[in-house]
């Protein structure tokens, strides 16, 4: 090996080095577990779990495993865990929001249909002959 | 120019490797990418929902080019937030088509009540109005009762007038004969006793007769 052969070799090391610290994050993500944990209040506060509890559950799963991850420092699975919880919370809620719509569309079809009927067999004292 | 051949060849071979593993990488990623991608179109191109959800459309959309430009270490975790994404797309969309459906419904229901509401008023007017009139009835009927019984008692009492009238009427004639028995029998003994004083007891008789008060009859009402 010569030396320039050694010098190369060394370049290409403190470049491979210098790539895999720029892309691991160094620092917690707390952009990320923030919008996670606000998420997940919001789900809760939607009723997520009682409408989407397979979705919910999930949120709370990834976002434990993102303050599990951040906890070993390991910042990059926390992020893709936290990114990950945000997505199932916005899912449930929006799965939640599709219930109760569907909940009080068929409530106001009933009531609207109960009262056609006792219009239609009660009418009024003037229509009637 | 062995040496250089022998080189190149295992370097050669890592280069075919590497390509044949970046090809079937990008082909999986592709093939999760097209998926998603067609999922999202569907959806796009449902003029039920197409119209709906549009920030939820763009965040989607966002995903799904993360997820085109995702390295390796990045597709699992893209490919499941832009699935997701997706996901929240078809359920707002629905949701809001459904919450428009729900408004439409809510106006249909508020008309069915107020038109109940009116009905319910023009029943209770009618069976106010047959209330009044049932008084009305039972009024009259208690004035025509007061009215009658009015007229029983003044008639009761007249009768009542009457008798005690009939009744005093006959005490009056009852002492009038009282006192016409009396006068006679007083007249009798005066002419006895007016015999017996002259000792003619046949004369006095006649005295008596013919001054015995004549008989009247009782006034007559």
């Amino acid at each position: 090996m010569t030396a320039s052969h050694k010098k190369i070799h060394a370049l290409v090391a403190v470049a491979s080095i210098a790539l895999m610290q720029g892309c691991t994050p160094t620092r917690p993500p707390a952009d990320e577990l923030d919008a996670a944990s606000r998420a997940l209040g919001n789900a809760k506060a939607a009723d997520a779990a009682a409408f989407a509890p397979i979705d919910y559950r999930a949120a709370e799963q990834h976002f434990d495993q993102a303050r599990a991850a951040e906890g070993r420092e390991d910042y990059d699975e926390s992020a893709q865990f936290a990114r990950e919880s945000t997505a199932d919370s916005e899912l449930a809620i929006a799965k939640a929001r599709l219930a109760k719509a569907h909940a009080a569309v068929d409530q106001l079809r009933q009531d609207n249909a109960t009262l056609d009927r006792d219009l239609s067999e009660h009418a009024t004292p003037e229509a009637q002959p | 120019m062995s040496r250089l051949k022998s080189g190149i060849r295992p370097l050669a071979a890592v280069l075919a490797l590497f390509c044949a593993l970046s090809a079937a990488n990008v082909s999986a990623r592709d093939e999760n990418y097209e998926r998603l991608a067609e999922q999202f179109d569907r959806l796009a191109a449902d003029p039920a929902l197409a119209q709906h959800a549009p920030v939820q459309f763009e965040r989607a959309r966002a995903a799904l080019a993360d997820l085109k430009d995702a390295k390796r270490s990045q597709r699992e975790e893209r490919a499941y937030v832009a699935e997701r994404r997706i996901e929240i797309v078809r359920n707002i969309a629905q949701a809001e088509a459904l919450e428009e459906q729900r408004e439409s419904l809510q106006r249909e229901n508020d008309r069915l009540q107020l038109a109940q509401a009116r009905r319910d008023a023009a029943q209770a007017r009618a069976e106010l109005e047959r209330q009044r009139l049932q008084s009305q009835i039972r009024a009259e009927e208690a004035e025509r009762a007061r009215q009658d019984a009015d007229a029983a008692r003044a008639e009761g009492e007249q009768a009542t007038h009457a008798a005690e009238a009939a009744r005093a009427e006959a005490d009056q004639a009852k002492r009038m004969a009282d006192a016409q028995a009396k006068a006679t029998a007083l007249a009798k003994k005066e002419a006895e006793l007016t015999a017996a004083v002259n000792g003619d007891a046949g004369k006095a008789k006649q005295d008596a007769k013919s001054k015995a008060p004549k008989k009247s009859t009782p006034p007559k009402k």
